[in-house]
């Protein structure tokens, strides 16, 4: 009776079965009591009051809007066209690819060979990142940038992955690595944890080149945060020149 | 007259190709096939690919003077490291290759070095003293990192991973190597590339105060949005419909890339 | 234009046309959220979020599906994946008192509506699918075939699903009246 109360106030009851339910209704007091508070939590439900979202949503999304019209597109729809090495890294284009498309966009009306596929391609994803993370590693300076390059397109940036391009942009061996990391973070210079990063960065690298490409990144987000690393650059006497030199520059452009 | 004998003696020797480790020769081999190859602040030195095996380095203008008068001792530097090849550098076989370094301290002797197809160049210069390093006919992995020393690049195909605070990157390229990737960096210096016009590769050419110019074919994603929001010159493309990563960045010098 | 016209444009490239997206379910969505989660703040960004998705993954959408049922699927993930990476189970808040205060802070007039107000608490004492599926089919008014479409799954199903959680949720409402 519960369930035909329901279906008889939303009122999708018919004929004979309505008219029983009505009569039940009225009949029983026990039932009537039953349906009138049924009644009563239905139409709070119904009749809730509507929230307002602060009006810097608005804001927010056409910011975010004209962003993305300006931006290419190319990286979210992730076909990596351009690798033509090993199977491996055709594997790992194809499954970021693929997942990038299926699991985040909260999959579409999929049929169940599709959630199949995507249950298969999630545990290729988590396999995929330890490669990458693996990768990372890889004694050859220039596999690493591949897999710099590789894990800034998995538009996930997922916490190990963003911890991971943080350690190689401060400790890899060679400084076209640690450069490939800084361009791969700075594409996420919005997020904090990545902002609070690249500054930290800025004080503690040991490479020059690094260094100065850190100080003009500052420059160009316009990131006033930085000054304080760089005033330490400048009075610290064990500063390289030239480190010291873009540090001028660069505050005085901050400033 | 001993002396004569034996400069004699030695030139003999090298005519006939035998590799004789004594006190000062001009020659020293390494076993090498695979693995990394760590050339440290040597400020003389050119590399070359070669079909033979193993890595062959070879010292060129000795000063016969300090040979005769050394002969029987081991060249010593202040980091704890020895002569142990005869020319003038210490070979140390160390986490998966053998790293050079330069024994003799006013840094004296031109080197060339000979390297097998196989072996990874891993070149480091910090000092501002030195010459310009050369890299030529060159098919191997090749890293190097200087601090003034320009680097030169003849017939090279890749991967690289090159970076200079204030040298010049010259490059000629042969056919570009797809596997890895290439990355090209200087803070100060300029950058100047010739590059096969049949290439396939995605291009990222960013300066930050300099200017870039090419008469390559790129075809050029105009969809930038960091370039806009942060400023500085940037140029993303594709050659012949895209193929190997290859980033070129200089923060304050100018880019020149050409048709070869 | 429909909002399946709609998004069929955005998805060929029209960006601009998700703005009317955004006119016509930014407070669905918002709505959504808060009442799921009792915070505003997380309301307003997983709002953010939905629509920056719908941009990003707009070659996801397949022609002619129902709009609102996909962008609801987005909500539900977008929610599923804050909850993972948060640990928070929302079932953990018991108290009374707690639950009270979370609404009182999101709404003035809430707080003041006594009936309502007991009524988001009794929500809150349900499992996070429940509540989910109420908001989507009492308070979103959805109709079950598109419920139906959000969780992939058949009619019948979402029926029984909706059922049982209008039940729990008439039981926590009465004890709580009693209190």
């Amino acid at each position: 009776m519960k369930e035909l109360m329901i279906d008889y106030l939303d009122g999708n009851l018919t004929g004979e079965l309505n008219d029983f339910v009505a009569k039940h209704i009225d009949k029983d007091d026990h039932s009537k009591v039953e349906f009138e508070k049924l009644k009563e939590v239905t139409g709070l439900m119904i009749n809730s009051q509507e929230l307002l979202p602060d009006s810097s949503l608005k804001l927010e999304f056409e910011e975010m809007l004209k962003e993305e019209i300006a931006k290419s597109t190319q990286r979210v729809e992730a076909k990596i066209v351009h690798w033509n090495s090993p199977k491996m890294w055709l594997q790992i284009a194809a499954s970021v690819a693929l997942l990038a498309v299926g699991i985040l966009a909260g999959t579409q009306i999929a049929s169940n060979t599709e959630q199949d596929e995507i249950a298969a391609l999630r545990k290729e994803m988590e396999a995929t990142k330890g490669l990458v993370l693996a990768s990372l590693q890889n004694q050859s300076a220039s596999s690493r940038i591949k897999a710099v390059n590789v894990s800034y397109q998995m538009t996930i940036m997922d916490d190990e992955i963003v911890d991971a391009l943080i350690n190689t942009m401060n400790t890899d061996a060679n400084a076209n690595v640690r450069l490939a990391a800084v361009d791969a973070l700075s594409e996420f210079a919005d997020e904090e944890k990545v902002r609070m990063a690249l500054i930290s960065g800025l004080e503690n690298q040991d490479r020059a080149v690094v260094q100065i490409a850190l100080i003009n990144l500052m420059v160009r987000l316009k990131e006033n945060r930085a000054l304080e690393p760089l005033r330490k650059i400048i009075e610290d006497d064990n500063s390289i020149e030239t480190v010291k030199d873009e540090a001028h520059f660069g505050v005085f452009k901050l400033s | 007259m001993k002396k004569m004998k034996l400069i004699g003696l030695m030139t003999l020797l090298t005519v006939f190709g035998l590799n004789i480790s004594i006190a000062q020769s001009n020659e020293y081999k390494l076993d090498m096939s695979s693995g990394k190859l760590m050339v440290k602040d040597i400020n003389e030195i050119r590399f070359e690919g070669h079909s033979a095996s193993g890595v062959i380095i070879t010292r060129e203008g000795v000063d016969k003077e300090t040979s005769e008068r050394a002969k029987g001792l081991k060249l010593i530097n202040g980091l704890g490291l020895e002569d142990n090849t005869g020319i003038g550098l210490s070979a140390i076989k160390e986490g998966g290759g053998t790293t050079l370094t330069q024994i003799s301290s006013n840094g004296d002797g031109k080197y060339l070095v000979k390297v097998p197809k196989g072996v990874t160049i891993v070149y480091e210069h910090s000092s501002p003293h030195g010459d310009d390093v050369i890299f030529k006919n060159i098919t191997g992995e090749i890293e190097a990192t200087t601090n003034h020393s320009d680097i030169r690049l003849d017939n090279v195909t890749g991967p690289l991973s090159i970076n200079t605070v204030h040298g010049d990157i010259e490059g000629i390229f042969g056919a570009i190597n797809q596997s890895n990737p290439l990355s090209m960096v200087s803070s100060h210096g300029d950058i100047d590339l010739s590059i096969p016009s049949a290439t396939k590769a995605d291009f990222k050419i960013s300066t930050g105060w300099g200017e870039i110019y090419s008469d390559l074919d790129i075809k050029i994603d105009a969809n930038q949005g960091s370039m806009k929001k942060y400023g500085g010159n940037k140029v993303v493309g594709k050659l012949n419909g895209g193929g190997v990563s290859f980033e070129v960045k200089s923060s304050h010098g100018s880019i020149y890339l050409r048709k070869k | 234009m429909t909002d399946e016209e709609l998004m069929e444009a955005v998805k060929a490239g029209d960006l601009a046309k998700a703005s009317i997206l955004f006119d016509r379910y930014n407070k669905h969505l918002y709505n959504f959220f808060v009442k799921i989660s009792f915070d505003r703040e997380l309301g307003h960004d997983l709002t953010q979020n939905v629509f920056l998705r719908m941009i990003k993954f707009k070659h996801t959408y397949k022609s002619q599906a129902k709009f609102k049922s996909w962008i609801f699927q987005i909500a539900r993930n977008i929610y599923a994946d804050h909850y993972r990476s948060n640990k928070v189970m929302t079932s953990d808040y018991e108290d009374v008192e707690i639950i009270g205060q979370k609404v009182d802070a999101i709404d003035v007039k809430l707080a003041n509506d006594e009936k309502e107000k007991l009524l988001y608490i009794a929500m809150y004492k349900l499992e996070s699918e429940q509540r989910e599926i109420l908001l989507l089919s009492k308070f979103e008014k959805m109709k079950y075939e598109d419920i139906a479409m959000v969780y992939e799954t058949s009619v019948g199903a979402i029926k029984v699903k909706v059922h049982r959680a209008i039940n729990k949720l008439k039981e926590n409402y009465l004890q709580l009246e009693k209190i």
